[in-house]
C-alpha cells in the first residue's frame, strides 16, 4: 500500500495521530489523513477506539465506501479510489479487530456496507484489492472466535460471498475467504448451519472439493491447510461425516500432498484426523491419534 | 471525480437527475420524465399501447420496492448507531434530526443503487412484455403463429429499449421512495433521543448521557464536548446529502430533506 516510509518505525505522538483524525473531518484533508492512519494503524494501540468514540470517523468512513458505489457496476474503479477506499476499509478492519469496538461494528450493520464489494467480479487491479481488502475486515471479525460474530454472519449472505470468491478468486482472496468459512465452521451454530440442509453442506463440499482439485495443478501450502481444517470440522457433525465419506477428493486420501505439507505437521496431524474420523463408522470423534 | 494519469475506458456516466426532480410521494414526476421512443415498431402498428408503458413502469417500481427492504434496516440501523453515538452531547435535537436524515438518506440510496438496479431493469422489461403480450392477448409460452410472432418480437424490442432507456430514470425514483421511508424510520428510530432534548430544554436542564468511554482515552482535540456543532463539524453529515450516489450533486437538497414533512403522507406504506 504505497511506498514504503523511511520514517515508518517512528512512534507516532498522540497529538499527530488527533490530527489525523481531525482532518478527516475535511474533504480537502481526508485523502491524506486515511492514508497516514491506515500506515501507522499498527502502531497506535487504541485507534479503533479513537476512532469510533471521536465525533464524525466512523460515519466519514462509510462515506469513503458508500462514495465508490457508482464506479462498481459499471467497473470503472481506478486505482487511485481503490487505494483511497481501501484506506477506509483498513482503518473499518481496525475498529472490527479491537475488543472494544467490535460488537458496536456489528451493531451498526458495517460488514453489509462492504459486500458489494466481495461481490464485484472484475478481475482489475483496483477491483482485486478492493475484494481482498473487504475480505480482511470480515477476516479481522471472525478471527477472534467469537459467537456473537458468526450469529451475525449468519444472517448475512457472506457464505455464499465467500464460496463464489472460494472458486474464482486470486490466490490470496481465496485463501482469506476460506479462512473465513473454516472460522464460520469453527463455531457450533455455524457447522449446525451449514449443516443444517443437504443444499447447503453439498454446496460448501463442491466448492471445496473443486479447490482441491486446483491444488493439484498447483498447490498453496496455506490454502490448503485452511481447506483440510474446513473438512476436518465438517467431519464432527454426524450426517456431513457420513457424506464426506463418498465425496471426499481421493487426492486427499492417498499421498499427492505429502511433499507440500512436508513442513506443516499440524496441517497433516488434521489431515490423518480427518481420514480418520470418516473410517470410524458410528462411533463419534474418539479415535486416538496415528 | 478524481484525475486519472492511466488512459482507462470510462464508460461512465454522469447522474442526470437531482433528487429535487423527484416528488417523494407521488408517481407525478415519472409521467412527465419517462422517455418513450415514439418510432419503435411496436407503437407504430400498436400506438393504444404507449398509454400502458406509464402504469406498468409505476407497477414494477412497486414490486422493487419490496426487495429493498433489506436495504432500508441495514440503513437505519447504520445511521441510527452512528448518529446517536456522534450527538451523545449534542443537545440540539434539529441537528440530531437533520444529520440523522441526511445520512441514512445517503446510506439506503447507495444500498439500493448498488444492490436493486440491475434487477430493477430485469423487473421492468419483463413486466412490459408479459403486459403487452395480455393486451395484445398474444400467449408468452405457446408456440405462436408467424404474425403473433413478428409482434412478440416487437413487445420484445420495446420491452429491453424502454427499460434501458429509463432504467437511471427508474431507479432514481425507487431511490426516492426508499429515501423517504428511511426518514420516517430513522425519525421513528430516534424518538426518545428527540424527545429526551426537548424536555432538557423546557426543563430547563443539561442533556445528561453516559458517555461509554472514560474521558481520558481520548485526546482533547478528538473528545466530544457538550454543546451543539460547529458549521465545521455538521459539514460531514451534509455531505451526505449534497453527494447521494446516482443522483446529480446539489446545495438545495439539504433544505429539503431538513424540511421534509414529519411524517410523509405517504402511498408506499403498506
Amino acid at each position: 500500500m504505497g511506498a514504503n516510509n523511511p520514517l515508518n518505525d517512528a512512534p507516532v505522538s498522540p497529538e499527530r495521530i488527533a490530527c489525523w483524525i481531525t482532518e478527516l473531518l475535511s474533504s480537502n484533508t481526508r485523502e491524506n489523513a486515511l492514508m497516514e492512519l491506515s500506515r501507522k494503524r499498527e502502531k497506535v494501540l487504541d485507534l479503533a477506539v479513537l476512532l469510533w468514540h471521536s465525533f464524525g470517523s466512523v460515519a466519514v468512513l462509510l462515506h469513503e465506501v458508500i462514495s465508490v458505489y457508482p464506479y462498481i457496476t459499471p467497473p470503472t474503479l481506478t486505482a487511485q479510489q481503490s487505494n483511497r477506499v481501501c484506506n477506509a476499509l483498513a482503518l473499518l478492519q481496525c475498529i472490527a479487530s479491537h475488543p472494544e469496538t467490535r460488537s458496536l461494528f456489528i451493531q451498526a450493520n458495517i460488514p453489509l456496507f462492504l459486500y458489494p464489494f466481495l461481490n464485484t467480479k472484475s478481475s482489475t487491479r483496483p477491483f482485486e484489492y478492493l475484494r481482498l481488502t473487504s475480505l480482511g475486515v470480515i477476516g479481522a471479525l471472525v478471527k477472534t472466535d467469537e459467537t456473537e460474530v458468526i450469529n451475525f454472519l449468519l444472517t448475512t449472505e457472506i457464505i455464499p460471498l465467500s464460496l463464489r470468491i472460494m472458486q474464482s478468486g486470486s490466490e490470496l482472496s481465496k485463501t482469506v475467504a476460506t479462512f473465513i468459512l473454516q472460522k464460520i465452521l469453527a463455531d457450533d451454530c455455524g457447522l449446525n448451519y451449514i449443516c443444517q440442509t443437504f443444499d447447503r453442506f453439498s454446496h460448501v463440499a463442491m466448492v471445496l472439493g473443486r479447490m482441491v482439485l486446483q491444488q493439484q495443478k498447483e498447490a498453496s501450502g496455506r490454502l490448503l491447510k485452511h481447506i483440510i481444517r474446513c473438512y476436518l470440522r465438517l467431519s464432527d457433525n454426524p450426517r456431513a461425516r457420513e457424506a464426506l465419506r463418498s465425496c471426499l477428493p481421493d487426492c486427499l486420501k492417498d499421498h499427492t500432498f505429502d511433499s507440500v505439507l512436508k513442513e506443516d505437521q499440524s496441517t497433516k496431524k488434521w489431515l490423518s484426523q480427518l481420514l480418520l474420523n470418516l473410517e470410524s463408522p458410528v462411533a463419534p470423534n474418539t479415535a486416538n491419534s496415528q | 471525480p478524481t484525475t486519472q494519469t492511466a488512459p482507462t475506458i470510462t464508460t461512465i456516466s454522469e447522474p442526470q437527475y437531482r433528487l429535487s426532480d423527484f416528488k417523494p410521494s407521488t408517481f407525478q414526476s415519472l409521467s412527465a420524465m419517462l422517455k418513450i421512443n415514439p418510432n419503435l415498431s411496436l407503437f407504430r402498428v400498436h400506438p393504444q399501447l404507449k398509454t400502458h408503458t406509464y402504469s406498468t413502469i409505476e407497477q414494477a417500481i412497486n414490486e422493487s420496492f419490496q426487495t429493498v427492504q433489506r436495504s432500508l434496516k441495514v440503513a437505519t440501523s447504520a445511521a441510527e448507531t452512528i448518529v446517536r453515538k456522534d450527538f451523545l452531547l449534542n443537545p440540539d435535537e434539529q441537528q440530531l434530526r437533520t444529520s440523522a436524515r441526511n445520512m441514512v438518506a445517503y446510506l439506503s440510496s447507495g444500498l439500493v443503487l448498488i444492490t436493486a438496479r440491475t434487477a430493477l431493469q430485469e423487473q421492468i422489461q419483463s413486466y412490459m412484455k408479459s403486459h403487452f403480450h395480455n393486451v395484445l392477448g398474444i400467449s408468452q409460452t405457446s408456440t405462436l403463429n408467424s404474425n403473433d410472432q413478428a409482434t412478440s418480437e416487437m413487445i420484445q424490442q420495446a420491452a429491453n429499449e424502454i427499460a434501458t432507456t429509463n432504467i437511471e430514470l427508474c431507479c432514481c425514483l425507487l431511490q426516492r421512495i426508499t429515501i423517504s421511508r428511511a426518514i420516517q424510520l430513522i425519525d421513528q428510530r430516534l424518538l426518545a433521543d428527540i424527545e429526551l432534548r426537548q424536555r432538557c430544554r423546557t426543563e430547563g436542564r443539561q442533556l445528561s448521557m453516559g458517555n461509554t468511554i472514560s474521558e481520558d482515552r481520548l485526546p482533547e482535540q478528538v473528545r466530544l464536548h457538550y454543546g451543539p456543532f460547529s458549521p465545521h463539524q455538521l459539514a460531514i453529515y451534509e455531505d451526505f446529502v449534497h453527494f447521494i450516489p446516482g443522483f446529480k450533486p446539489n446545495d438545495s437538497e439539504k433544505r429539503e430533506l431538513a424540511t421534509m414533512e414529519e411524517s410523509v403522507p405517504s402511498v408506499w406504506d403498506r
